[in-house]
């Protein structure tokens, strides 16, 4: 499903000096995996996924989505294949304050060119566990709550790929392992999901995990055993 | 986009602005005060119009009034006011005879007390001839106005004007019975038809007619007169019809062809009706400026409450990205959000300088009416100031990579 070739990332500084965020990534991954992105910080693993998520755009290199050259696309195309695409994750949240569960949920159907977007909302709450949240606001919803609004929000266009950043760094061990049970879940149920993060509790949930440092993926392991991955790139 | 959609979307645009009460108010209010001062403006400037209207079809577009100058060096008679004593009947019978003359009423006056039965009055008693209701434009209400008759018989018959007649009789029917000008027993034949009071205050309903023989004998004991009015048959040509005046008033007087040895003055009324019209006119320029700055005024604040708002949603501008908003959509939620907050302000400054408008409407005996075109004109104005300067921050924010967005809180 992903392809990316050759994959370039140069950030120039206002100071002058550039930083190489990602340099010469290639890497493959295919419908249905599971996939954890670990590395030290500052490695590139950020800079990989608003790449994959097209929030950004290589300096160099190819990114194939399904086939499709989709980082050359113009920025409402790159909009649209956002919208029908992709579903983020983010460590900080990022739902709208003062505004309902089901209002932040449903807001990328606000931007979706679907004919008919009735009961989505409600239904991506309910499969994050939350149908009798749907009125409540972020601030009347514990931290591992918000993060499970945010994902259904992800969910709610029904988007083949789930990017999640670091999805529970800000959750207690409890919500973070909640959380991870609902991407398990979406995973099982066909999903692509893609996450980032530093915490090996989480990434030994993976099937797969790929270790970068300094810009490069410097291991890769998709063994059977998810527990078995982990040990490997380490 | 469907309907249920774009009901969302647009509730998405306005929450910031019912969350932020006082500083989207404090926005909006600049708007509002621009819009009620075109309201005022323009209802004030069409009260006035409407006043000028009343003061033409009250003293007619071919009125010219000719009146002695005061003269303090002219020792060869007593001068009773201190005005020339110059002009005569004779001078009347003139004026009247020239071609461009279609009517002309001789007129002379001062202030008289008046007095029924027990009831006393100071009023303006002018002696004139039966065409003055013409040229003057006054109707009669009741009973009938002096003849020809009256006047070669220098009979003591009076018609009364309407406040004189609230005054002294209080409802009842003043024709038929009797009133004593200074003294002298006088038969009222007639009563005027109100007027109302003048632009220059003068009360053209505070004054009895007599006739001009029976004023000047019985009455003031003069031979000269106070005013000549003329009716000049076309309007066009008031200007050759004064100048005609001029030239037969000073060859009669054997006073030189200089206005400075004039003694008297002919006003013309479309002249001055042309300059209470370029004061109108000037007036409502004014409004009209003041109006556009305070406009102006509103767009600013509206500006800044934009470029705020962009600033402090950065994020949410990069998650709605994130989640597949164009930038057509950004601009578009910016756009509508500004909008919004112009009509709001159009929608309190109609409110606010129709309110205002009234008040002028109450106070004043003028007909203020708000046009339709200024409620449509502040419209157009609120519209294009909410999208003109909700632009800027609005494109601003829709140019921003959603990436750089998202990181900044
Ligand atoms: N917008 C940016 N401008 C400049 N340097 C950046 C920017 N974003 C990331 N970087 C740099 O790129 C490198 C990779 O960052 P990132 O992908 O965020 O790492 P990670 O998520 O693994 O911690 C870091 O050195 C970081 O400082
Ligand atoms: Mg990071």
């Amino acid at each position: 499903m992903i392809e990316l070739h050759a994959i370039s990332k140069t950030y120039t500084r206002p100071s002058g000096d550039t930083v190489h965020a990602l340099s010469d990534l290639s890497l493959r991954i295919d419908r249905g995996e599971f996939v954890a992105i670990v590395g030290a910080s500052g490695s590139g693993k950020s800079t990989l996924m608003n790449l994959l998520g097209l929030l950004d755009r290589p300096t160099e290199g190819r990114y194939l989505f399904d086939g499709r050259d989709v980082a050359s696309l113009d920025v409402a195309n790159q909009a649209r294949f956002r919208n029908r695409y992709v579903g983020f994750i983010f460590q900080v949240f990022h739902l709208l304050p003062r505004t309902s569960a089901l209002e932040n949920v449903e807001l990328p159907l606000l931007y979706s060119d679907r004919a008919s977007t009735t009961g989505l909302g409600r239904r991506a709450l309910e499969a994050v566990g939350l149908a009798d949240r749907l009125y409540h606001t972020p601030s009347e919803l514990s931290g591992g709550q918000q993060q499970r609004v945010a994902i259904a929000r992800a969910l709610v266009n029904e988007p083949d790929l789930l990017l999640a950043d670091e999805p529970t760094g800000n959750l207690d061990a409890q919500s973070a392992s909640e959380v991870m049970d609902i991407f398990d879940a979406l995973n099982r149920s066909g999903r692509t999901v893609v996450l980032v993060t530093h915490d090996l509790a989480v990434a030994a949930r993976a099937r797969r995990v790929v270790r970068l440092k300094g810009g490069r993926v410097v291991a890769d392991a998709r063994p059977t055993e998810p527990k078995d991955a982990l040990e490997e790139v380490q | 986009m469907r309907f249920d959609e774009a009901g969302r979307r647009l509730g998405s645009s306005l929450r910031p602005l019912l969350v932020h009460k006082v500083r989207t108010i404090l926005a909006l209010s600049g708007v509002a005060v621009g819009v009620a001062a075109v309201v005022v403006s323009s209802a004030i400037g069409r009260g006035a119009q409407q006043e000028m209207v009343r003061t033409i079809e009250r003293m007619g577009t071919n009125l010219l009034i000719v009146k002695p100058l005061p003269v303090k060096r002219l020792v060869a008679r007593q001068a009773v006011s201190g005005l020339a004593t110059t002009l005569r009947i004779e001078d009347y019978e003139a004026i009247a005879g020239l071609a461009l003359v279609a009517a002309a009423a001789p007129g002379v006056e001062g202030n008289a007390r008046v007095k029924v039965g027990t009831i006393a009055m100071m009023t303006t008693v002018r002696g004139t001839t039966p065409v003055f209701p013409s040229v003057r434009r006054f109707q009669i209400a009741a009973g009938r106005f002096f003849d020809m008759e009256d006047v070669r018989r220098s009979r003591r018959v009076a018609v009364l004007g309407a406040r004189v007649t609230d005054a002294l009789f209080e409802g009842q029917q003043p024709v038929g019975q009797e009133i004593r000008i200074r003294g002298v027993p006088f038969d009222i034949i007639g009563v005027l038809q109100a007027k109302g009071t003048t632009t220059d205050g003068a009360d053209e309903d505070n004054q009895i007619l007599v006739p001009i023989r029976t004023a000047l004998r019985r009455i003031f004991n003069t031979t000269w007169l106070t005013t000549v009015y003329v009716s000049v048959r076309e309007p066009a040509r008031m200007n050759d019809a004064e100048t005609d005046i001029q030239d037969l008033l000073r060859a009669r007087h054997q006073r030189g062809l200089d206005s400075r040895t004039d003694d008297f003055a002919v006003q013309n009324t479309a002249k001055i009706r042309s300059v209470q019209q370029e004061m109108t006119e000037s007036l409502s320029l004014f409004a009209a400026g003041l109006a556009a700055i305070a406009l102006l005024v509103g767009g600013i604040g509206i500006l800044a409450l934009m470029l705020l708002s962009v600033r402090e949603r950065t994020s949410e501008i990069g998650l709605r990205m994130a989640v597949g908003a164009q930038p057509r959509d950004i601009l578009a939620q910016f756009l509508v959000e500004a909008s919004a907050l112009a009509l709001a302000g159009w929608t309190s400054g109609i409110v606010l300088g129709g309110a205002a408008a009234l008040a002028v409407a109450l106070g004043t005996t003028w007909t203020v009416g708000v046009p339709v075109t200024a409620v449509l004109a502040s419209f157009g104005m609120a519209v294009i100031i909410g999208l003109g300067f909700g632009a800027l921050p609005a494109r601003s924010a829709a140019q921003i990579p959603p990436i750089q967005a998202l990181l900044r809180t």
